[in-house]
């Protein structure tokens, strides 16, 4: 009875979730799961990537499971390491050779966590290891038959035979999307994942089981060492965190919200400030104009001649020729251009002036 | 008697960019920028403190793919085809801005730079960097560890234990050949962590690593010194956390240093700025405007308009800052030493690039603070991970939580609709990479030489690099095509080796272009 009530909470966390995911989904960009992983190196920009993908669209369903993160949130950290690779858009020329497959139907499932409440699997599945679960279906049920995952909770379960985990619940999913986020939304807990085939009756038949992951922990332990245990009060100051209240229930309450808050907002891992930094906040408007002026002084001479510029020599072609360009800020300029012969018999002296001024 | 102790730790890391096939490479410039600007200035400036004798501790890792172009002949010559090229466009510019004061005098300041660079590159340096790091390695001053191989995000490649193996083994073996000993400390890919890979650390001999600060709070059992002291795993590799508060007043620009008005503005560069016909020569080949690193203009404020870089006053207060930063630090040492009864760590990890490059001042920060924490104070005293292992060998016991130093903590900045595509392939691949060991590995020595090729594929394909330039959509289409190429030539070696049929032409343009970790040897994947 206990596992039934637990079930639907969860049922009902997840259902939350995945009406969150699509919403998230379709907020980001639509860029369908098809173009991804069948991403070949013929696609000059990122930008051409999504109208191929978008006039390709074969499948509409496979859009509601990308998670994208909206790739304009950098951090702080990110934009200075992005400014490492800052040469260049890209200049690729190699012949478009390259190609992966989109599946390589070697019947796996493979699940990863993304961080203490969201894990994630990809599945690859061959059409002949289908036909084989799909035949062990009484033919009576084979209508309507439904791709699910089974997410199982096996914390501490060490030989997991698909029926002795803690608690399990079903995610209905599209199965060309070949992967899917689940919020578990448990951290510190062991996950197994199947994917399987269920009938019009709510019967699952298993395709694939999955590796066991555990969700990477959140919060400060409640297990406290002995022999290095400090009193609550000094260890918060170490923390730095103060006021949190009395009882120590409250004040753990209060410290989870936090470091939670802290996290999301990438407290700790330096990323402090998003693109709402303070450069990128200023309220600039975008549009602007910039007037430069640069001064082109050119002349020819005898190519052996010794050519200077305001006393400074300057080099010339082969042919005689010289070109010097100048930066020129307000005011009044004069350039004497000296020219010597070889001989040294002969000095010639033009001095062409200018002034630069910007009518108010 | 010093309180405390704060730990400065860089991290210096490049994806390995080398494209012999053709005449120029701009994404090479990613090395040759942060040469120029960071890893240079930044052995300059340890030079300068061994010179005048100031005794000083830092912490670097050089990432093995960093030390492998570090050490590579056709970089090396390239770089100094750049360096010859941004000398002459030096040149260009001190004399086009000759009736311009503000400006002649900054662009005498980078024909400087440059030729000054060029001069200790080749002709001091004799073009080996890394030589140089571990002469100040072996004077005691600089402790340099190591990183994956190809700082590959290890908790999303652990489904395969030989692909975590790998990374370590060969980032190891890499450090051995280039730094004639063995690392004691691994920066983490990331910081990336996950539940047993201190198992991996502990059998490649490696003493300790660094975590995000939640790594070491969320550790179970509860760890006594939050993120201030040395722990130690159940395999007994010990683990430091980053410092929250250190670490924000350098990377933050709305509470951090580098956002400062005086310092010099990042986004405002000639090769953006200037006439185009006058440009193109030093930009991309194809005609785009790149940054060329010649940058006139401060942060001056909120505000479109930029006023002339002043470095004199840029100086002072890189200066006034790490002032700043050094007070803080004092402060917080003795908090903390008044509460857990030891002598804490602060331990400040940055990302190298971040002085030099990003933060122009931040070299001359860091060397202001080097000497100041040498002099003007008696509170905190510069150390490494390893050394403060030896003031307190005895640590708690903890199990660390997973994490990362990535946005949000955890893995998603890895793993997300930008770039999960890439785990099946990257999974499946270390899987067929232990099926070919297993199955070729006596047949010969093409076959052995086709696995060695296949192992270095893998391992390109497997730098964190390409799937954080996915999410952030930076360089994206590079990424990808890296990731699908290394592949591609992974799965056609593999060909080769189950048709029995080698094309030997193939093979060594393999070979030839992807010239990473010369030594590599495929037994890691024997199981």
């Amino acid at each position: 009875m206990k596992k039934a009530a637990n079930k639907n909470t969860l049922k009902k966390r997840i259902q939350a979730g995945i009406k969150k995911i699509r919403v998230l989904a379709k907020k980001s960009q639509r860029r369908s799961k098809t173009s991804s992983r069948r991403i070949s190196s013929n696609k000059k920009t990122s930008l051409k990537k999504e109208s191929v993908s978008k006039s390709r669209k074969k499948k509409p369903s496979l859009e509601a499971v990308s998670l994208a993160t909206p790739t304009l949130k950098h951090t702080e950290e990110e934009r200075i390491e992005v400014s490492k690779f800052s040469a260049v858009e890209t200049s690729l020329k190699e012949p478009e050779r390259f190609n992966l497959p989109l599946c390589y139907n070697d019947n796996r499932i493979v699940l990863i966590p993304r961080d203490p409440w969201w894990i994630h699997t990809y599945w690859d599945i061959s059409q002949e290891k289908i036909n084989e679960v799909i035949a062990k279906i009484p033919l009576h049920e084979r209508e309507n038959l439904k791709w699910a995952l089974r997410v199982h909770d096996v914390t501490g379960i060490d030989n997991f035979s698909g029926h002795n985990s803690h608690s399990f619940y079903d995610i209905d999913i599209n199965f060309d999307a070949y992967n899917w986020y689940i919020n578990v939304n448990a951290p510190e807990r062991e996950w197994c994942v199947e994917i399987g085939l269920k009938t019009k009756n709510g019967r699952f038949f298993v395709v694939l089981r999955s590796n066991i992951i555990k969700t990477p922990y959140f919060g400060i332990s409640d297990i406290v060492d002995e022999e290095w245990a400090l009193p609550d009060e000094d260890y918060f100051k170490v923390l730095g965190v103060y006021d949190l209240g009395r009882s120590s229930l409250e004040r753990r309450k209060k410290l989870e919200e936090l470091l939670k808050q802290q996290i999301s907002s990438g407290f700790f891992s330096g990323a402090l400030s998003s693109l709402s930094s303070l450069r990128e906040k200023k309220k600039e408007r975008k549009f602007f104009l910039e007037v430069w002026t640069e001064l082109i002084l050119y002349g020819r001479t005898t190519p052996d001649a010794a050519v200077s510029v305001c006393g400074k020599k300057i080099k010339l072609r082969d042919d005689g020729t010289f070109s010097m360009r100048y930066a020129l800020p307000e005011g009044n300029f004069r350039f004497d251009v000296s020219a010597t012969s070889q001989d040294k018999e002969e000095t010639i002296t033009i001095i062409p002036a200018v002034k630069r001024y910007t009518i108010k | 008697m010093e309180k405390g102790y704060l730990s400065l730790v860089l991290h210096a890391h490049l994806p390995f960019v080398r494209h012999p096939e053709y005449e120029e490479f701009l994404e090479e410039r990613w090395l040759f920028e942060a040469l120029t600007e960071t890893y240079l200035p930044l052995l300059s400036m340890m030079e300068g403190l061994i010179h005048d004798r100031v005794d000083f501790k830092l912490t670097m890792n050089i990432s093995p793919s960093l030390s492998e172009m570090l050490a590579d002949e056709l970089l090396k010559e390239r770089y100094v085809k750049y360096l010859d090229k941004m000398i002459e466009l030096c040149e260009k510019e001190v004399e086009r801005t000759r009736f311009y004061e503000e400006f002649h005098k900054l662009a005498l300041m980078y024909y400087y730079r440059f030729s000054n660079t060029k001069e200790k590159f080749v002709n001091r340096y004799h073009r080996d960097i890394l030589k140089q790091f571990k002469a100040v390695q072996d004077k005691g001053n600089l402790e340099i560890i190591t990183c994956g191989a190809t700082h590959g995000f290890l908790p999303l490649l652990s489904v395969n234990k030989e692909a975590v193996k790998a990374q370590i083994r060969i980032g190891a073996d890499t450090y051995r050949k280039h730094f004639g000993a063995s690392p004691l400390g691994i920066w983490l890919p990331e910081c990336g962590y996950f539940e047993g890979l201190d198992k991996f650390l502990k059998e490649e001999g490696i003493k300790y690593f660094i975590l995000e600060t939640h790594g070491i709070l969320f550790s179970r059992p509860r760890p006594k010194f939050g993120a201030y002291s040395a722990y130690y795993t159940k395999n007994r590799v010990a683990v430091f956390g980053r410092d929250h508060e250190s670490s924000k007043s350098v990377w933050s620009s709305i509470e951090g240093y580098p956002g400062d008005y005086n310092y010099r503005e990042y986004y405002r560069d000639i090769g953006f700025d200037l006439d185009y016909d006058y440009i193109k020569p030093y930009i991309s080949s194809c005609g785009a405007r790149i940054f060329t690193g010649i940058k006139y203009y401060r942060i001056t404020g909120n505000t479109p308009h930029k006023e002339p870089y002043v470095p004199e006053k840029a100086r002072q207060k890189a200066a006034e800052h790490a002032g700043n930063f050094m007070f803080n630090r004092e402060k917080q040492i003795e908090h903390l030493y008044g509460i857990i009864g030891r002598k804490p760590i602060i331990v400040s990890p940055y990302d190298a690039e971040l002085f030099g490059h990003w933060w122009f001042e931040g070299i001359d920060w860091l060397n202001f603070l080097i000497r100041k924490i040498r002099y003007d104070q008696k509170t905190i005293k510069l150390i490494t991970p390893s050394e403060y292992l030896k003031v307190y060998p005895r640590n708690q016991v903890i199990t660390p939580s997973p994490s990362s130093w990535g946005w949000k903590g955890y893995y998603e900045v890895w793993l997300n609709g930008s770039n999960d595509w890439i785990y099946p392939h990257l999974h499946r691949a270390s899987e067929e990479m232990k099926k070919a060991v297993k199955e070729f590995s006596s047949d010969g020595e093409v076959k052995k030489r086709i696995l060695n090729q296949m192992l270095r594929e893998l391992l390109l394909a497997q730098s964190s690099d390409w799937a954080f330039m996915m999410k952030t959509g930076a360089f994206s289409e590079y990424a990808t095509k890296r990731t699908i190429i290394h592949l591609e030539r992974f799965y056609l070696l593999k060909s080769y080796l189950e048709r029995n049929f080698f094309n030997m032409e193939v093979l060594e343009d393999i070979e030839r272009k992807d010239n990473i970790f010369p030594h590599i040897n495929y037994s890691v994947y024997q199981t």
